[in-house]
């Protein structure tokens, strides 16, 4: 039987991909790394609630989509004054940073962010997450021909939007 | 924008893919796994070891249990009953069931003015006296008290 620290350092090992997924919640990866730390220290929190070993990350990325749609709800409403905390923190020499402030970069992250709730969860975990169909399935405890057909949908939605804001 | 759903696949995978990647060149893996390390660490030394929390609550609970059964009954019994075990409490139980004198000190009080010659005290003292029963309890008393000392 593994400690909880043991299990810990093993859910520590998916870090990026959690990381990635806060990224689709959030409009830079500051907010992201912020994001992922509390997601981990939720785990810690509530280590003693995860009962199948075998699925210990869709148990981790379950506890980051609750974790990410609080936050998001939360701050809703600070969302302008983040966004202008975000261009003050931000260098716009670096390329990089100029790429997180393209005008196709915004429209895609303003797509996503616009997806409605069920989607939006498939659409993160698939293509920020890297979760397999069953893993979705598993997180979300939908069918895998569900997690497909969303998925789908999702990434119709966002082109649709996308092409409606040029 | 194409309506084949392949062609959306690798076009929002594209997008993802440039979003990660300059994330990722903002802040490196290295980067976010060692501040995430050490705010867990963090986290880790700042919250009670479970193990210990429950042996010190355990500890807790058996210093209590000790202390109520060594102390708090044994306590609680000698003074409920302790009055009875007493000598002066056996002699006032038996007086109180003898006819004449009630209590011991009220017996003590006729003793004293016995000793000062005031006649009607000592003649109802001698009467009571007589009936030796006093002298009976008291003699039996103390070989029971004798009895228990030796065991």
């Amino acid at each position: 039987m593994k400690n909880s620290s043991q299990v810990m350092e093993e859910l520590m090992g998916h870090s990026n991909v959690v990381f990635r997924f806060c990224l689709g919640f959030v409009r830079n990866p500051w907010d992201a790394e912020e994001l992922m730390q509390d997601i981990y220290l939720m785990a810690l929190k509530n280590i003693h609630t995860l009962r199948d070993m075998e699925r210990k990350k869709e148990w981790l990325f379950r506890i980051a989509r609750n974790t990410c749609l609080n936050m998001v709800k939360r701050r809703k409403m600070y969302d302008q004054r983040l966004r202008e905390m975000d261009v003050q923190r931000e260098n716009p020499d670096s390329p990089e940073r100029q790429m997180i402030h393209s005008e196709q970069h915004l429209r895609f992250k303003d797509s996503v962010q616009n997806l409605p709730a069920k989607l939006k969860d498939v659409f993160l975990l698939k293509e920020y997450g890297l979760l397999t169909y069953g893993e979705i399935a598993s997180a979300l405890r939908i069918k895998e021909g569900t997690v497909m057909s969303r998925l789908n949908r999702a990434r119709e939605t966002i082109l649709e939007h996308m092409k409606e804001q040029l | 924008m194409t309506k084949n759903p392949k062609d959306d696949g690798s076009q929002i995978a594209g997008f993802v893919k440039k979003d990660a990647e300059a994330a990722f060149d903002i802040l490196s893996e290295k980067e976010l796994r060692t501040r995430l390390e050490k705010r867990m660490e963090l986290e880790f030394r700042n919250r009670p070891p479970q193990g210990l929390f429950r042996l010190k609550r355990s500890w807790a609970f058996a210093g209590a249990l000790t202390f109520i059964l060594l102390v708090a009954i044994p306590l609680f019994i000698l003074k409920d009953s302790g009055g009875e075990h007493t000598a002066h409490a056996a002699i006032e139980n038996f007086l109180q069931g003898t006819p004449g004198v009630q209590t011991l000190k009220e017996w003590q009080h006729l003793n004293r003015m016995d000793s000062s010659g005031d006649s009607d005290t000592s003649e109802k003292l001698r009467r009571m006296i007589k009936e030796r029963s006093i002298y009976r309890f008291l003699s039996k008393y103390s070989k029971h008290v004798e009895e228990e000392k030796n065991g």
